[in-house]
């Protein structure tokens, strides 16, 4: 005897219209199922949902498209695992390849999404992290057609994003990156099956030795995954060597809010925040 | 020494393990019965509150409710969970009812309802209204004994469950601390570990005519019993506990969980009901480890390192009921005194209501919790006086014929000496320690540590360990073995047989134990605790095998006209010792006993009883070789050898089993595993696998369980036990290893990076100042 979480699916549209008047038809009651990675672990602690609305009968929804020059698009029901034995993804978008492949286990690799890990909008998201390293936008179809979110204006506070009721969350798009982009994401967790205690990703677009542009992201200190922009602007034009790296570390933990939780303390998350970024931007630049 | 065995020390495959492995094996997760209603339960969101009222007409009034159940229906006889009480003259302190008219931890039950499905029968739960007059409460032992603290139990004043209690203590402590030269001290404290096993804690029972069956998890099924009938008021023998196999163990099933719920339910609703607990509930109310909350420890010895005297105090959090809490801070203080020869002895222990879950008994009971304070004093000792910690232990461990656990027990073999030289071999000691203060240098520092235990195989004399076996055999040469040593996977049942097959010169094919066990089957066993499957029930087990093997030769002696003695049995055969070519199969000997045309049929079915007296305990050595992240507190377990002294394996690969399984355990102790509680409303909030890490494949170090086999001479074929050892020496030499790396002693378990990093800045502040 198990205990029944699944709901009955009342809710299985067929392509992305069908979906949209279903979500406009029960605004704000319908949760959307990808993977259910998140969502039946809410609904195993209680959490009831009056309607579930599938995405698992829509086709076409699974891919990873290469636009050279332009952008690299992550569709809603591509699995962590799909994404993790992507090539391009490895070799261009290091920190989402990693944050994909250690993303969970095997299991919940197989079934969990990089969509739904921005939808969840947890602050500890592995694929939230690297994502805002590496400029995502997410693309939203609602009644009104097609528009993009930034990630940086995406998740407007903890577990909420700007998408709205009746909006479905169709891709993820990562700017084209360049021979001379890194990037890098790490965690850290209790056990190696865990959340994330503290993440981070980096993206550096490098010119030789300097660093022309930053983006830094860290997780789990703060509602939302944020970016350090003291940290991005410090690095910024900047030779990266173990002095701009000591003022990273210092800078960081004066940039983070972090809470006492079961998996860590405020206290140590401020403390070694600065010696993550750090050591993620040093992992970052052996990539080039 | 003995002949060749033929049986004993082969890897041989233990048998129920191949219907495990295809999922044909029967849980009580698995086990359905024709009209099984589902129980649940409602638990109390408060740590401490009067029920004032409990409401259940709205529940009663919804289809395919059968029986909703409250305090009302409970009998209101005093019991406990904890069935081992019954192994003591005057038993364990007993304060618990089925439902009572206070809930004293969150999660407490309050109710519980039968229904047709589970759907319905959480529904019902919901609709039951519950006024509550809520209470104030205390969550540490420290606030609990506070004048005007809120009391757990109207009867124990200041909530002292027990007060200091001096026990086994001998010598003037005071007088050969004054002549010790080093004293070293310090006060320790322990997390409360789950057993978190793969099956939640779950029971089937059914009321039929006059009888009550329960399907449980208990590892001490005929205790389980008694404590069923006690709490319902009921005769014992309308009990019968039936064992399938458990998908969990680690000292879980020695007390009772859905149990009494289950019970009533199905006396109510007439039908049999099923009460499976979720991983939450499971996690806020069976009973897991024995929570020593601190244990204060002082000990003192020569410049040259002979120990003079050793105080020490083990303070439990009882939590709500006394549950295992004295016995298992009993069990700290005894098996502490086994390890060294100290001069003298004082060691106390306390226990203190809370409103917290109470304790049960998880695998190293107590044990854990003196070894951790014990051996990283140990290690101070070493440095204070410049001794190698290996030769520490070496020099003055006791040894054969020294102090056991209990007044008036010896020691009746010890390999420690052994142990501790294979181990430092396999760790590379010599090269890795580099002496007392050897400066290490880098983000990342390696360091190696050592720890040793002594541990016991049952916990005779001290309880009672009254163990039957029977054997009962078939006319073509097979037997049936029938035990009860409770079915948590332990591999016992395996070294049993073989045991058993070694006796009587049979092979282990032939004989067949019985499973499920059933209490109106087998015979009375205490079960399985305190390691002693292999060791007591073993011993029962080959006495009756000896038995056995008396009347098939008498039998052979009048159809081959030999002696009886004249005779011996191999490889099925039974034959003249002193002529070989004449003999006869066994087989034709057990079927001459139930097809006997010559008015002389007597199926062999023998019974041993056995009240072991020694304890004979097993030894360890632990290694551990670390890497210490200075930057960020993470320690990474490089290496972890154990060497156990096991008498002789019966079973090799069971024994190995259960150390590396126990190494998993004891390093999710040592780093990570940990219950938090909430100091503000008593919620616990690591009631899922996302928030309580343990252990998986993954997060396992390179490791070895290296076993010694030097023989024991009470063990059944010279062995030992091996169950609850695995578990011990992670956390100490961890920590040990720790020091030998960064120099940071740590007091607490688990050592987190948290932990670990605010020791090495309070270091560095200190030396700074």
């Amino acid at each position: 005897m198990s205990s029944r979480i699944l709901p009955e699916f009342e809710l299985l549209p067929h392509d992305i219209d069908e979906a949209v008047k279903m979500l406009g038809l029960h605004q704000g009651k319908a949760s959307i199922m990808a993977g259910g990675t998140d969502l039946l672990v809410m609904m195993g602690d209680g959490f009831r949902a009056d309607y579930v609305l599938s995405l698992g009968n829509i086709p076409d929804l699974a891919y990873i498209i290469e636009e050279s020059g332009k952008w690299l698009r992550i569709g809603a029901m591509t699995t962590l695992a799909e994404v993790a034995e992507s090539k391009v993804v490895q070799e261009k978008y290091t920190a989402l390849w990693q944050s994909a492949a250690q993303n969970g286990s095997p299991q919940t690799r197989n079934m969990g999404t990089v969509v739904g890990n921005l939808l969840r909008a947890s602050p500890s998201g592995d694929c939230c992290c690297a994502v805002l390293a590496l400029d995502g936008w997410v693309v939203l179809e609602g009644p009104q057609g097609r528009r993009e979110v930034a990630i940086d204006d995406f998740w407007l506070e903890y577990r909420a994003t700007a998408r709205r009721p009746d909006e479905i969350a169709v891709e993820v798009k990562l700017p084209d990156v360049k021979g001379n982009t890194t990037s890098a994401f790490r965690a850290m967790t209790r056990t190696t099956l865990d959340l994330a205690k503290l993440n981070a990703a980096v993206r550096l677009d490098m010119s030789g030795k300097q660093c022309e542009n930053a983006r830094v992201a860290i997780g789990a200190v703060a509602p939302t995954t944020i970016r350090v922009r003291k940290a991005e602007e410090l690095i910024r034009g900047k030779e990266i060597n173990e002095e701009t790296l000591e003022e990273v570390g210092k800078v960081v933990s004066t940039e983070v809010s972090p809470i006492d939780d079961v998996r860590s303390t405020a206290e140590y998350r401020r403390t070694i925040s600065g010696v993550l970024v750090k050591r993620v931007i040093e992992e970052a630049c052996k990539g080039v | 020494m003995q002949e060749e065995l033929r049986v004993v020390g082969k890897r041989v495959p233990v048998k129920e393990n191949f219907d495990k492995v295809q999922g044909k094996a029967d849980y009580c997760a698995t086990i359905t019965l024709p009209g099984m209603l589902v129980g649940k339960l409602l638990h109390s969101p408060h740590a401490h509150a009067r029920v004032v009222s409990v409401d259940t007409s709205r529940a009663e009034g919804l289809q395919g409710v059968k029986a909703v159940v409250t305090k009302k229906d409970d009998p209101r006889k005093i019991f406990t969970w904890n069935v081992m009480t019954y192994q003591l003259p005057d038993g364990e302190p007993q304060d618990q009812y089925i439902f009572d008219d206070v809930v004293r931890y969150v999660g407490e039950p309050v109710a519980a309802v039968a229904a047709v499905n589970e759907e319905i029968a959480k529904k019902a739960v919901d609709l039951i209204e519950v006024e509550y007059d809520v209470l104030p409460a205390v969550f540490s032992v420290e606030d609990a004994v506070k004048k005007g603290a809120p009391r757990v139990h109207d009867t124990a004043e200041n909530n002292i469950g027990a007060p200091p209690t001096p026990v086994f203590c001998y010598g003037d402590v005071e007088k050969d601390f004054s002549e010790s030269d080093t004293i070293v001290e310090g006060v320790f404290s322990t997390s409360k570990q789950s057993q978190a096993g793969l099956e939640n804690a779950g029971c089937v029972a059914e009321w039929r005519n006059g009888r009550l069956t329960v399907w449980s998890q208990a590892q001490l099924p005929h205790m389980t019993k008694r404590m069923i009938a006690q709490a319902l008021d009921i005769p014992e023998s309308t009990v019968r506990v039936i064992q399938p196999f458990a998908g969990t163990g680690f000292g879980a099933g020695t007390d009772l969980c859905p149990e009494p719920y289950a019970c009533l339910l199905t006396m109510k609703a007439g039908a049999p009901v099923k009460v499976a607990l979720t991983r939450s509930e499971d996690l806020r109310m069976r009973f897991t480890r024995e929570h020593i909350v601190r244990v204060e420890m002082k000990m003192g010895v020569k410049k040259d390192g002979t120990p003079m005297a050793l105080k020490a105090k083990y303070t439990g959090d009882a939590g709500a009921y006394m549950g295992k809490i004295l016995s298992g801070c009993g069990v700290a203080l005894a098996s502490n005194i086994t390890e060294y020869e100290f001069k003298s002895m004082y060691q106390e222990i306390e226990a203190i209501y809370t409103h917290h879950l109470a304790c049960g008994a998880m695998r190293g009971f107590g044990g854990m919790q003196s070894t951790f304070a014990r051996e990283i004093l140990v290690d101070e000792v070493c440095e204070k006086i410049g001794m190698n910690p290996i030769e520490f232990r070496k020099k003055y461990h006791r040894g054969v014929g020294g102090l056991g656990w209990f007044p008036d027990t010896k020691i009746s073999s010890c390999g420690l000496d052994a142990c501790l030289d294979v181990g430092a071999e396999r760790i590379g000691w010599k090269g890795k320690w580099q002496g007392w203060g050897a400066k290490k240098e880098g983000i990342r520092r390696r360091g190696v540590g050592v720890a040793a235990m002594g541990w016991l195989s049952g916990a005779q004399p001290m309880l009672l360990e009254h163990t039957n076996a029977t054997l009962k055999f078939n006319s073509d040469g097979t037997c049936t073995l029938i035990g009860s040593p409770g079915l948590l996977g332990q591999g016992v049942l395996a070294a049993h047989c073989q045991i058993a097959a070694e006796v009587l010169g049979i092979d282990y094919d032939d004989v067949r134990p019985l499973t499920p066990q059933d209490t109106d089957i087998t015979g009375f066993d205490i079960g399985t605790h305190a390691s002693r499957g292999c060791y007591c029930i073993g011993r029962a087990v080959e006495k009756a095998a000896q038995q056995a093997r008396e009347l098939f030769l008498e039998r052979a002696s009048k159809k081959l006209g030999v002696a009886a003695d004249a005779l011996d049995i191999k490889e099925r055969r039974i034959f003249c010792k002193d002529d070989p070519e004449k003999g006869i199969e066994f087989r034709e000997i057990a079927q001459d006993t139930i097809y006997s045309f010559g008015k002389d049929c007597r199926q062999i079915t023998v019974n041993a009883t056995i009240e072991p007296t020694e304890f004979a305990p097993p030894w360890q050595a632990g290694f551990a070789e670390v890497e210490v992240d200075t930057e960020t507190g993470v320690v990474e377990v490089i290496k972890m050898i154990i060497a156990h002294d096991i008498g002789r394996a019966i079973n090799p690969t069971v024994v190995e089993g259960q150390l590396e399984g126990g190494q998993l355990q004891g390093i999710g102790f040592a780093l990570f595993e940990d219950i938090i509680i909430s100091s503000e409303n008593g919620v616990n909030l690591t009631d899922s696998f996302n928030k309580y890490k343990i252990a998986s494949m993954l997060d396992c170090p390179d490791h070895e369980a290296l076993l010694v086999e030097l023989g024991d001479p009470t063990g059944p074929f010279s062995a030992k036990s091996c169950g609850e050892s695995g578990i011990f020496l992670q956390a100490p030499a961890i920590a040990n290893a720790i020091y030998d790396a960064v120099g940071i002693r740590l007091r607490d378990v688990p050592m987190t990076p948290e932990r670990v990093l605010a020791a090495l800045k309070n270091k560095s502040s200190t030396q700074t100042n």
